[in-house]
């Protein structure tokens, strides 16, 4: 009976959630808000440094990385705090709780003064009232309002059907997300060419199965559910997509898993899993185990972030000094598929801020996010000050002092990111392309990136834009949907009943997919 | 009237040690109750309870209605019924053994030891249990290995959800059932052992003749506050030993409110399926009630 009283819980956890808010401020202390005098800042877009003249303090929302433990006194919030003469209460949330201890401080109109956000988040917020609106107030910041010039992207993106703006993208990205990645080393010793096609794939797995018969060649720890899983990655290449996906050849929305081209997708990676090359575990495998399983090893193909080429390369060359990571092309069958791989735009939809509208400095928290758009305000937050953690080289171009680690100073004594703060999760706005050069140095990283330009593989998600009434709807049909689906194609690949595949369309059917597409195709032509 | 006022006067200091606890449940089990208003409602943190749209039973009938009803249903009451068919009367049996031991100082031992796992958190049990199955590290599977040469992938199939669910409930919480099986069997009349001994009965006619029917009524009892508790599952427990892959067999109704409630933020109705189950829990008591009361002339109403 006590579960059934789901509004109790709420509560209780606002309650405690405001608590513990409080007693962050209690304990909150950053660098000083004094700023120093003689350092020049830099090009500040108009912007006056410091931003305030009396001591101010501002409340910030920040996602924690697992790998990257928040520190409240790293240099970037020293920086930071001394450029705009700001001090910070910082409210630090793990990537688990993010959502939604977000969603408790917003519906209990405690969000804090600049918020790391998504960008669903903030127009799902927007839409029900109580964020500001930064299409308002783009006189008071420049930079910004530079920015969306630049990125005409950017701006496409966050404007919402009613010509209003809720979030801060962050700009940058990188583009290439997820793909195949394998051991080079090993595919060179044993004399296997890359492969392009799935006939290719199989033969080289095979061989590896061969050569090392304990191991399960192919893994994965994308899981089954999310954008970022399993079969949203593939699926493209099968001219089709995992849950609800834009067709390019008719420009309409379609429900993939139903499709005959997904179930010829699932037929090919079941005869993987029934020969014993596609790891059993490709569907639960934890991220910390899959590491282990790719640095020793125990598995040679994955499917995973093109950046883990260079990432992971200081923990796999102490085991093993030959140990390389490359990327595939995208794997496609022969005649058929098309070799597409789903691309960031350069601005993020994941990272970015928000600045709620009751509050009392929000002008103030406006200004601090202006001053990161601007160039000195990106270079300090990517690269610090000249002088203490950065370099100015005579091209104008930053690089990273020697005592800083990164992989163009292999020899610095502290991380850039672990120690100093640079480029944690919502550190930053801009991602500066000398930032880029400074974290990537491999040379697999980068001619695997030549290689999807020279064959133009990416595509991009156009943005979506949602009523309220629209977004209610869909999430009334969408979750449960796509949990019967992905749990039911998952199953496919492990057990091989594809004679049942005609029950499971028709069930899921039931799930309203055709009124979902509808839905889709609505949003996506209001939202062009 | 003036008889419960004098009452009243007299333990008047009693009382006034009752209003701590009628505070509590006031504040904490019966206020909130109010809030399942929300769940006729389009309910907006923004409008609040009392600014939300009205929409009557809209929640409740999207429910009932859905694809996922059924499915939804049947994995709550297939786990539930499980558990306490299988967990009943094996802690049952556990406290007749324990009784049964010659050495009290022995059957002490063996039943603090049984206590133990139930103060071990859910999520410890459940990591355990992960470490336990791991496909290629696990003790479980390198035996499966060593017999079979394929090791079970028990995470990843739905088949096994059930079975893991079970075991480790009963891992976890027997010696804690047979608490109160091991109590009402001290207070069993020494006597009526001994006259049975008397017409030459054994060891087993005891257990069945004796302890047995003496223990049956609180038998009943457990019975009907098990059954009353058969939809409300350990919320933590499925929810860690679930994954997507498993969802045929392991999303139950509290598993599916938090992703709807918490996840999607659709509080209406999460609150609408919660209040539902808690209808149907209620309405199954009622009914297991009333059977044991026809059968034993006891009930707990």
């Amino acid at each position: 009976m006590r579960k059934a009283f789901l509004i109790a819980t709420a509560i209780a956890l606002a309650l405690t959630l405001g608590g513990g808010a409080a007693w962050a401020k209690g304990s909150g202390e950053s660098s000083s808000g004094q700023a120093a005098k003689g350092y020049d800042w830099g090009d500040t877009g108009g912007l006056k440094l410091p931003l305030v003249t009396k001591p101010t303090t501002l409340k910030y929302y920040v996602q924690e990385h697992p790998s990257t433990p928040f520190k409240k006194d790293w240099v970037i919030w020293k920086n930071l705090s001394e450029a705009t003469g700001v001090t910070f209460d910082f409210v630090v949330v793990g990537a688990d709780t993010f959502e939604q201890k977000m969603r408790l401080l917003y519906s209990t109109n405690d969000l804090p003064d600049i918020v790391a956000t998504r960008l669903f988040l903030a127009n799902e917020f927007g839409s029900q009232g109580g964020i500001e609106n930064i299409l308002a107030n783009l006189d008071k910041m420049p930079n910004f309002a530079k920015a969306l010039k630049t990125y005409p992207d950017a701006k496409a993106m966050i404007t919402t059907l009613d010509g209003k703006a809720y979030y801060f993208p962050c700009l940058g990205s990188a583009k290439y997300l997820l793909n195949y990645l394998y051991r080079s080393d090993v595919f060179k010793k044993m004399g296997i060419t890359p492969p392009e096609y799935t006939d290719d794939f199989e033969a080289a797995l095979k061989k590896l199965r061969e050569a090392y018969p304990d191991v399960y060649p192919f893994t994965s720890r994308r899981g089954i559910t999310d954008q970022f899983s399993f079969f949203a990655t593939i699926a493209p290449q099968w001219k089709t997509g995992q849950n609800m996906y834009l067709d390019a050849a008719t420009d309409t929305y379609k429900y993939g898993p139903i499709e005959d081209n997904y179930k010829r997708m699932l037929q090919y990676f079941n005869k993987l899993y029934n020969e014993k090359l596609l790891d059993p575990e490709w569907a639960t495998l934890a991220t910390k185990q899959w590491e282990d399983k790719l640095i020793n090893g125990r598995c040679f193909v994955t499917l995973d972030y093109i950046y883990r080429i260079e990432t992971m390369l200081p923990a796999a060359r102490a085991v093993n000094k030959e140990w390389t990571l490359d990327g595939l092309m995208p794997i496609t069958e022969k005649g058929f598929g098309e070799p597409k791989l789903w691309v960031r735009n350069s601005s993020s939809d994941t990272d970015g801020f928000l600045v709620p509208a009751n509050s009392k400095n929000k002008d103030l928290a406006l200004r601090v996010i202006d001053f990161m758009y601007s160039p000195a305000g990106a270079y300090l937050t990517n690269f610090g000050k000249v002088g203490d953690t950065a370099v100015r080289g005579a091209d104008g171009k930053y690089a990273f002092a020697p005592q800083v680690k990164c992989a163009a100073n292999p020899s610095g004594t502290n991380a850039f990111d672990a120690f100093y703060g640079f480029t944690t999760l919502s550190s930053y706005t801009v991602f500066t392309p000398d930032m880029m050069s400074a974290q990537y140095t491999s040379r697999e990283f980068f001619d695997c990136w030549n290689r999807y330009e020279a064959k133009n593989v990416g595509f991009i998600k156009p943005p979506l834009k949602y009523s309220e009434t629209q977004r209610s709807q869909i999430a009334e049909i969408e979750t449960a949907l796509n949990d019967f689906c992905n749990a039911q194609t998952a199953s496919f690949v492990v057990k091989g009943n594809f004679q049942d595949w005609d029950q499971f369309v028709a069930k899921a059917r039931t799930y309203k997919i055709d009124k979902l597409v509808d839905l889709y195709n609505q949003v996506y032509k209001q939202s062009k | 009237m003036n008889r419960i006022i004098a009452h009243a006067r007299k333990d008047k200091y009693l009382l006034l040690l009752m209003i701590p606890g009628i505070v509590y449940y006031l504040t904490f089990r019966y206020l909130p109750m109010l809030g399942v208003a929300i769940a006729f409602e389009d309910f907006s943190y923004r409008k609040g309870v009392f600014g939300s749209t009205f929409v009557g039973l809209k929640h409740f009938l999207s429910f009932v209605t859905g694809p996922n009803f059924w499915p939804l249903l049947s994995n709550t009451v297939v786990v539930g019924a499980l558990n306490i068919v299988i967990t009943l009367p094996v802690s049952i049996l556990f406290a007749i053994l324990l009784s049964e031991l010659g050495s009290r100082r022995f059957s002490g031992f063996v039943q603090a030891i049984s206590l133990m796992p139930y103060f071990i958190s859910t999520v410890v049990v459940v990591g355990i249990t992960f470490m336990l199955i791991a496909p290629e590290t696990g003790i479980v599977n390198r035996v499966i290995k060593a017999v079979t040469g394929n090791p079970i992938i028990f995470q990843a199939d739905p088949g096994w959800f059930r079975p893991l669910y079970v075991i480790t409930e009963m891992w976890q919480k027997n010696g804690w059932q047979a608490v109160v099986f091991t109590a009402a069997i001290v207070g069993i009349d020494p006597n009526l052992y001994e006259a049975s001994a008397i017409d030459g009965a054994g060891r087993i006619r005891n257990i069945l003749h004796i302890t047995l029917p003496s223990i049956f009524p609180v038998i009943a009892v457990m019975m009907v506050l098990r059954v009353g508790s058969v939809m409300s599952l350990s919320f933590e427990k499925a929810l860690l030993l679930q994954n997507p892959l498993t969802y045929a067999t392991s999303d139950i109704i509290d598993t599916y409110t938090y992703r709807r409630g918490l996840l999607d933020g659709s509080v209406s109705f999460a609150t609408a399926v919660e209040l539902f189950k808690g209808i149907l829990s209620l309405l199954l008591v009622d009914l297991t009630n009333t059977i044991t009361r026809k059968l034993t002339n006891r009930g707990i109403w």
